[in-house]
C-alpha cells in the first residue's frame, strides 16, 4: 500500500504541498514584518513647487509634529526615499521634472497628492499650463483633498498611507 | 498714448530724453480678434525725476493678428525698444511667447516660460482652448 504511494509523481506533489505550507508559514510574517518596516521609516522627496508646502512646513513643526508618524523630515538624497509628497500645483514644464524624480527612486515607493492643485489642477485647472491632476503622469497612493489642506488632514493622510502599506503584499 | 507702430522707435526716443521716463515697468499685449489686431502696451516710469516717480505712461500700439499664428514668420511684428529702454528685453521675451509678436532687433529671441516641447498657438491669445484632461 505504502509502496504504491511512493511513486514519482506523488512525491512531486507532496515536495509542492510542502513548499506551500512553507511559504504560508514563513511568508505571512515575513511579509508583516516587512511592511511594518516600511511602514515605519517613510521617507519623503518634498515636492515643494506652490503654497501647499507651508502646510507642509507646519505639520513638520513643533505643534504637530508628523515625525511622532515615522515620517522623517530630512533627506539626503532621492535614492534613499521611498514617498513622494507632491504640495501644490504642477506645470506642464514642471511634469516631466516630477517623472523623473519618481523614476530614480528605488521600489517600493509611494506618491501622496496634496491639495487640489495635485490632485485636479485646483484652482488653475483651465489654465494652459497646469497640469490637470498629476495622476496622469505618477500613480498615485493617497489623495488629501483641502486648499490647503490642514496639517491635520496631512497627518490622517499619512496615517492612510500606513494603513495602505500594512495590507501591501510584499514582491 | 497710441501710436502707429511705424513711429515707435521715435516716440519712445522722445519719451525717454524729453519726457525723463527712464525705463519700461511692463510690456503687455492686447488680444483683439475681432478686430483682427493685437495691441502692445508699454509701461514706462521714471527714476531720475522725483515728480514724475508716481505716474505711469502707457505707449500702446497696434499690430496686425493672423489668424493661424507662426510666431516670428508672419506679419505680427514690430520693431523691438530694447536699445531704448533696456529693461524690456525680458518682457518681449516674454510677450513673443505669449501672444506670437515677433520684435524685429531683439538680440535675444528665445523661449523664456513655456515648455521646452510647447507646440500649440501662443497661450494668451482669446482663440487658445486648453486641452483638459
Ligand atoms: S491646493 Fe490651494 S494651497 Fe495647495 S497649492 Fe493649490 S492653491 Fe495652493
Amino acid at each position: 500500500m505504502l509502496k504504491e504511494l511512493i511513486t514519482p509523481n506523488a512525491a512531486n506533489v507532496f515536495v509542492g504541498k510542502l513548499g506551500d505550507i512553507l511559504i504560508r508559514a514563513v511568508g505571512k510574517p515575513l511579509e508583516y514584518a516587512i511592511d511594518w518596516g516600511r511602514l515605519w521609516s517613510l521617507w519623503p522627496v518634498h515636492i515643494e513647487t506652490a503654497c501647499c508646502s507651508v502646510e507642509f512646513g507646519a505639520a513638520s513643526g513643533p505643534r504637530f509634529d508628523v515625525e511622532r508618524f515615522g515620517i522623517i523630515e530630512a533627506f539626503g538624497s532621492l535614492r534613499q526615499c521611498d514617498l513622494v509628497v507632491v504640495q501644490g500645483t504642477i506645470t506642464r514644464k514642471m511634469a516631466p521634472r516630477l517623472r523623473m524624480v519618481y523614476d530614480q527612486m528605488p521600489d517600493p515607493k509611494y506618491v501622496i497628492a496634496m491639495g487640489a492643485c495635485a490632485i485636479t489642477g485646483g484652482l488653475y485647472f483651465d489654465s494652459y499650463n497646469v497640469l490637470p491632476g498629476i495622476d496622469g503622469v505618477i500613480p498615485v497612493d493617497v489623495y488629501i483633498p483641502g486648499c490647503p489642506p490642514r496639517p491635520e488632514t496631512l497627518i490622517q493622510g499619512c496615517i492612510l498611507l500606513q494603513e495602505k502599506i500594512k495590507r501591501m503584499k510584499v514582491r | 498714448m497710441n501710436t502707429k507702430k511705424e513711429d515707435i522707435l521715435d516716440i519712445a526716443a522722445y519719451i525717454r530724453d524729453e519726457l525723463k521716463f527712464d525705463h519700461a515697468e511692463s510690456v503687455a499685449g492686447v488680444d483683439y480678434p475681432s478686430s483682427k489686431e493685437i495691441e502692445v502696451v508699454y509701461h514706462l516710469g521714471s527714476y531720475t525725476e522725483p515728480q514724475l516717480a508716481k505716474q505711469i505712461l502707457s505707449l500702446a500700439t497696434r499690430l496686425p493678428r493672423e489668424d493661424v499664428p507662426n510666431p516670428g514668420e508672419d506679419r505680427t511684428r514690430m520693431t523691438s525698444l530694447r536699445d531704448i529702454f533696456y529693461s524690456v528685453e525680458f518682457h518681449e521675451r516674454e510677450c513673443f511667447e505669449m501672444f506670437g509678436v515677433y520684435f524685429e532687433g531683439h538680440p535675444d529671441n528665445r523661449r523664456l516660460l513655456l515648455p521646452e516641447d510647447w507646440a500649440d498657438i501662443p497661450p494668451l491669445r482669446k482663440d487658445f482652448k486648453i486641452k483638459g484632461r
